[in-house]
């Protein structure tokens, strides 16, 4: 097992000897190509000697291209291993440097430690040193991962040429044997971590070159495009080119499904090939169109934004009708931009199966199902940001408020405010029982913010009297502990529906809703 | 389904009314186009009319001091009211923030201002069809246009570098590539 003592003494210079020292051989070699064929032409010359010494100078060909198929593929290992190492080694030298200026010490064997000194408070600065801390340990595994690769798949070029089982693959010259011998060769790119979490997916990808992620999003782009904590520029690049080919593949599908599909991947392709007022840059962070479909779709990039919101849809959203969710995340763009936000991010997470009607509402287990990737999600969000932490918002809809709450009631959400815009119920009865990282639990109910219109149908399902409430009551009820905010009353339904309507429900991102107001805000870290 | 003015017409009148509300502004204020929306008036679980579009326009109002601010908000309500429109939302002081509606038209306009100096007014229109008319069973448009099939790509093996790592590339010389000597 490799360890970080192993790394830090790791000397690229001393590979890269060794490759020279290849390269130089290898062309002495191949420079001997005409030198070799002749050795078993011998025009002229017939006989037994003759005969004998085609025979000898056809074995030493055989020979020497095989010798070459080795040396060759050699030759690009230690090649390739130079590079790794002396990108490993930087990285090794820059997470030291980082464990130095935080304040920390990185022992041989990868164990991050406290070094005692002054510094802030002690409440932030155990909050601080415990980000840091995962920050480092996350580097410090991928790092011992990337090296441990690049020795084993050394290890294993050296391994199968001195065993023979690099050829030449029946070259008839030494340069076909050497572009045999290189084709046989070369490191693999290390995957991305099993089973980790975002910050592991950063550290990992964060850790490759930039000719690996490359080639990773050109001949790869599954391996990272839904990959929470990788950076959404790179995200956005993998999922644009998979969107094409599955908008092809539809176009060719006769089925109302597909139809509904293309419907809504055409609105997808046309909002990131949107400009103008109003529409900052879009990116396609998640694409998958298995079942109903899901896609994730950022307004403004979110790994550079100071304001990050993620906007959960509800009843009835599904893939073929993002475009409706699109636009009010433009509007909420917008809205946030005018409240004061220096640079927001609007992100569409169409993310989980949402019930399909609003009377398929009533129970928890599409919420349930939704809650893991969404903490997923965000905590993707934070791992993922560039510079100072953003402020982050989550902001659901509908039953999107459902699947926020019980992903905030279950483990929590790493976001510094939630909004809970008409909803059934969001899986407690106080927003002291939500759970949002970074946030003292005795003040989360600050940062839990609610609104309802007068009108909306969606009220029928709080009905307030125990056992008959299963979502919950309504998060803006005098007794959950929330903030409250104001929404138009929407439109007034008949009166055999007490007046409520299901046009009500719908018109939070309308121009003249203050609610579309309240939504900015709070995005921006202002009251609703 | 009843006749709405048409999409063009509703774009129109929002531009108008932001421009004479614009003008009646003290000083010499100048305007940036912020944002222009043209959103779809339903979502899922609404059963009203598909098809129908709200429109709006918002400026952004440069030139203006920051102290000046409140005198620029009363110069527009003062417009309002003189043009038909009644005030239903004003957060001030809490909020810059003030929305308004002319009843004869159900047009709306709002002027919001931040704490980063920036001041915005906007105007947006009711719901209209886009030709004025309800589009044929209230149906959005498909916008489908079949095309030609493309290959399916291959899969892919583990992913491997290229050959030559391009960081150090002119570092190293390569002349075997199938050059035969």
């Amino acid at each position: 097992m490799i360890t970080w003592g192993d790394v830090r003494s790791w000397n690229a210079g001393a590979i890269g000897t060794v490759a020279d020292l290849l390269n130089q051989r290898c062309e002495q070699l191949l420079a001997a190509d005409g030198d070799v064929e002749g050795m078993s032409r011998l025009d002229g010359w017939t006989g037994d000697a003759a005969t004998a010494a085609r025979a000898r100078g056809t074995a030493l060909t055989t020979r020497l291209e095989q010798l070459v198929a080795e040396a060759s593929a050699v030759r690009r290992g230690a090649h390739e291993t130079q590079l790794a190492v002396e990108r490993i080694t930087a990285d090794v030298r820059d997470t030291d440097d980082l464990a130095s200026h935080n304040g920390f010490a990185i022992d041989d064997g990868g164990w991050v430690t406290t070094v005692p000194g002054p510094g802030a408070a002690p409440d932030e600065r155990i909050r601080v040193e415990l980000t840091d801390r995962v920050e480092l340990t996350d580097r410090i595994e991928q790092i011992l991962r990337q090296a441990t690769d690049v020795d084993a798949d050394f290890a294993g070029i050296l391994t199968r040429a001195a065993r023979g089982e690099i050829t030449d693959q029946g070259a008839t010259t030494l340069a076909q044997a050497a572009d045999a011998g290189t084709a046989q060769s070369g490191l693999s790119t290390i995957g991305p971590p099993q089973g980790g979490t975002p910050g592991d997916n950063r550290a990992w990808w964060d850790s490759l070159s930039a000719t690996a992620q490359g080639t990773i999003l050109r001949d790869n782009p599954d391996l990272v495009r839904n990959l929470d904590g990788v950076p959404v520029k790179d995200r956005d690049a993998a999922n644009r080119v998979v969107l094409q080919r599955e908008m092809t593949r539809l176009r060719n599908d006769p089925s109302d499904d597909a139809k509904a599909k293309l419907r809504g991947l055409t609105d997808i392709d046309n909002r990131l090939n949107a400009t103008g007022p109003g529409k900052p840059q879009a990116y396609l962070v998640q694409l998958d169109t298995s079942g109903d479909g899901k896609a994730v779709v950022a307004a403004g990039n979110p790994d550079t934004a100071t304001d990050v919101a993620t906007y959960v849809p509800g009843t009835g959203s599904e893939l073929s009708k993002i475009g409706g969710d699109l636009g009010r995340s433009d509007k909420m763009w917008q809205s946030a931009t005018m409240a004061g936000s220096p640079s927001p991010s609007v992100i569409t997470w169409v993310g989980y199966d949402a019930p399909d009607e609003l009377w398929d509402a009533a129970g928890e287990s599409y919420a349930d199902h939704g809650k893991a990737d969404l903490s997923k999600f965000e905590e993707g969000v934070r791992a993922s940001h560039d510079g100072a932490p953003s402020h982050n918002t989550v902001l659901g809809h509908s039953y999107g408020t459902t699947v926020v709450g019980h992903a905030a009631r279950d483990g929590g959400l790493d976001a510094d405010e939630l909004v809970f815009v008409a909803s059934p119920g969001v899986g407690v009865d106080h927003a002291n029982q939500l759970h949002l990282d970074g946030v003292p639990q005795d003040q989360v109910a600050q940062h839990v913010h609610s609104t309802v219109a007068e009108h909306d149908m969606i009220k029928i399902t709080n009905v307030g009297v125990a056992g008959h409430d299963p979502l919950g009551p309504s998060p803006t009820g005098s007794d959950f502990g929330g903030q409250v905010f104001d929404s138009a009353p929407g439109t007034k339904g008949p009166w055999y529906e007490g007046g409520l309507s299901g046009a009500a429900h719908s018109q939070y991102w309308e121009d003249n809703n203050p609610s579309l107001r309240s939504f900015g805000r709070i995005i921006a870290g202002k009251p609703g | 389904m009843e006749t709405t003015m048409t999409e063009k017409q509703a774009h129109d009148r929002v531009e108008d009314y932001v421009r004479a509300a614009f003008e009646a502004l003290p000083g010499k204020p100048s305007r940036t186009l912020f944002s222009q929306n043209r959103s779809e008036c339903t979502d899922p679980t609404d059963d009203g009319p598909r098809g129908r579009f709200e429109i709006s326009v918002t400026y952004e109002i440069t030139g203006v001091q920051v102290a000046a601010f409140g005198e620029h908000f009363d110069a527009v309500v003062t417009w309002w009211r003189a043009h038909g429109f009644t005030v239903v939302t004003d957060r001030r002081p809490a909020d810059q923030y003030v929305f308004a509606r002319n009843a004869s038209d159900s047009f709306d306009m709002s002027i919001q201002a931040n704490e980063l100096g920036k001041l915005y007014l906007g105007a947006t229109s009711p719901c209209v069809w886009p030709n004025g008319v309800p589009e044929a069973a209230g149906e959005p448009p498909e916008t489908v246009v079949a095309a030609a099939p493309e290959p399916e790509p291959k899969p892919q093996p583990r992913p491997r570098r290229a050959a030559v790592d391009d960081e150090d590339f002119g570092e190293t010389n390569w002349s075997d590539g199938g050059t035969a000597f």
